[in-house]
């Protein structure tokens, strides 16, 4: 059997072993070892998996990972989302759909302080689905909102898979975050302009929202959002001006998080005991599963199973254009099924070597993979972040979320070909950075 | 079978231990970071070593520590593409071949670990420092620490799904 042979059964084995619940990072690690011990001895596999693990855990970069994660926890507990969401509510309940609106961009601000989806959407989604349910809206629209706007967590800047691409592409995290800002702005966007549009050839889906508020009560309302300026400034502002490494802004943000935490008087004991244990629960089963993909990393390396396949494509002559078509379309299909972050690392040891090869502009390429993530979030059957809001409101249909998002994912395919179109939504901000 | 319940309580307060031990390298690194960025930017006076601290202590200890946890707490990430279309008898084989290769899996891992840290120890594994020596074998047995615990924590449950219903088990609370 040639090494390329191997390598092509080894990625059916893994498959498979996926398909039947094996945890993730373990089918890759495992078919990984036992594929480079056939291809190489097992000595080479033995001695891999002596240095890998620990090569990178003390990656300096990655070191940036944990700390985003305690940020956007603490954020979270510390009720920044509700100041958020009042404000928002305050100021835009009076357009056409408005409490869906401010969700939306609820959702992306606080992506600014969290850099996960899970966080953005239970965080926003505890406290505005209840309020729109309150005023009649469209239960489908109410979570579908959420669910979608939830996913702007991983484009907007800090952003977890933004830093684990960043890792396996080379790139540097601080220019990966940049791109992700004009992209997640446009997608919240356009989500407001489709909202709009919506509600307003159909008012039973959001009926108008009668209020008399007092302008005092309103710019009050904006004054309490203070601490989501004040990480996006420390987060973005120290990394966009060079100040800081991701590590090092993330250090700050965190200590920012905290210190808000605590000025407002929610930093109890349980809540930094939750926050804590939440954090590297996260941070060891996101290790594991990279520590898998590292080894499929090398695996493919020796098996010269990504080089083959570029080869293949190459002397077809196909453009790359086509090829990033083609792999949005496997990334859709396979979204389906594998949640994103397994998706994520289960794809880039086998097709960033074939990107490399080709010459796309990674950073480019990044967003482009980072939207499709988001598009698997909200799409059948495994669309996690509707799962994760079932289990907020477990009173609607799984069907009525999935139905509520089909909105969201058309504009999604928008924003996709967009970005596809226009290279430099993604590359303006990274380039003025240099 | 006491000894298997006496070994449960220890692999548990073990696991507590250190994870604890991780949650302290997180704050730890946090501030040390932070504190490091300050007087490098306004003083320009950085803390000698804290690239080697944050690397090869806080993040080992942050990584490796707590992945026991996240096996006690089911928390590694896998899918679900036709299992739960299978028979009863087969999901529950699967389940069992799935655990029993975590075990095997973080067991080869502590081995190598185990090898990589008496190798590091036997030589005084150091990195220079402008003026001092900092000893970076020890952050080598951090990992084993953590790997130990894992492959435990993996191994109970493995026992724990053949013997479903022990009479040595403490009732869940």
């Amino acid at each position: 059997m040639t090494d390329f042979s191997i390598g092509l059964w080894g990625v059916a084995v893994m498959i498979l072993l996926i398909a039947v619940r094996f945890p993730i990072g373990l089918a890759m690690g495992l078919v990984a070892s036992i594929g480079i011990a056939i291809i190489a001895g097992p000595k080479a596999a033995l001695s891999i998996l002596k240095s890998v693990p620990y090569a990178f855990a003390e990656n300096w970069e990655f070191s940036a990972v944990p700390l985003f994660i305690l940020m956007g926890t603490i954020a979270y507990v510390s009720g920044m989302t509700n100041s958020l969401f009042r404000a928002a509510r305050l100021w835009l309940s009076w357009l056409p759909g408005g409490l869906a609106i401010a969700t939306n961009f609820g959702c992306a601000g606080f992506s600014a302080a969290a850099g996960s989806s899970v966080v953005t959407s239970v965080a926003m989604g505890r406290i505005a689905i209840p309020e729109m349910m309150r005023f009649k809206y469209d239960r489908g629209l109410a979570t579908g909102v959420v669910a979608a706007a939830g996913t702007l967590g991983v484009m907007i800047p800090p952003s977890i898979p933004m830093i684990i691409y960043a890792y396996f592409a080379e790139l540097s995290i601080g220019e990966m975050f940049m791109a992700g800002i004009l992209p997640g702005l446009l997608t919240a966007l356009l989500y407001t302009v489709m909202i709009i549009v919506r509600c307003t050839a159909n008012p039973n889906l959001a009926p108008p929202i009668i209020e008399e508020t007092d302008p005092r009560e309103k710019w009050q309302a904006l004054a309490e959002v203070w601490p989501i300026p004040v990480i996006v400034l420390v987060v973005i502002g120290t990394i966009y001006t060079g100040v800081a490494s991701a590590t090092e802004s993330a250090a700050f943000g965190s200590i920012a998080a905290f210190v808000i935490a605590f000025l407002q008087g929610k930093l109890t004991w349980q809540v930094a005991k939750d926050s804590l244990l939440e954090t590297i629960r996260n941070s060891a089963s996101l290790f594991f599963i990279i520590v898998g993909a590292v080894l499929l990393t090398r695996f493919m390396a020796y098996s010269d199973l990504p080089e083959t396949v570029s080869g293949i494509v190459m002397s077809w002559g196909v453009e790359p254009m086509t090829l990033i078509l083609v792999t949005g379309v496997i990334f859709l299909i396979l979204g389906c099924f594998l949640d994103p972050i397994g998706l994520m690392l289960l794809a880039l040891p086998v097709f960033l070597p074939i990107f490399k090869s080709v010459d796309i502009n990674l950073i480019w390429f990044g967003i482009l993979f980072i939207k499709y993530i988001e598009i698997g979030l909200i799409t059948p059957p495994i669309g996690m972040n509707v799962f994760i809001l079932r289990s907020i409101v477990p009173d609607v249909p799984i069907g009525e979320i999935f139905r509520g998002t089909g909105w969201f994912f058309v504009t999604e395919l928008v924003v996709l070909a967009l970005l596809i179109v226009f290279p430099a939504i993604a590359l303006l901000l990274p380039g003025l950075m240099q | 079978m006491t000894i298997l319940r006496l070994l449960r309580s220890i692999v548990d307060g073990y696991s507590r231990i250190i994870t604890v031990i991780a949650c302290l390298a997180l704050v730890i690194a946090m501030l040390h970071i932070f504190v490091d960025s300050l007087t490098t930017k306004f003083f320009s006076l950085p803390i000698e070593g804290t690239f080697q601290f944050v690397t090869k202590y806080y993040m080992v200890a942050l990584f490796f520590l707590p992945l026991a946890f996240a096996e006690k707490a089911d928390a590694h990430i896998s899918a679900d593409l036709i299992y739960s279309t299978l028979p009863e008898w087969l999901q529950r084989t699967l389940a069992l071949a799935s655990q029993a290769a975590m075990a095997g899996f973080a067991g080869v891992l502590t081995w190598q670990a185990w090898i990589k840290a008496v190798q590091q120890t036997r030589i005084g594994a150091f990195e220079g420092l402008a003026g001092w020596q900092l000893l970076i074998w020890p952050s080598r047995w951090i990992a084993v620490a953590g790997l130990v615990a894992f492959t435990l924590v993996a191994g109970l449950k493995l026992i724990d799904m053949i013997r479903p219903f022990p009479a040595d088990r403490e009732p869940e609370t």
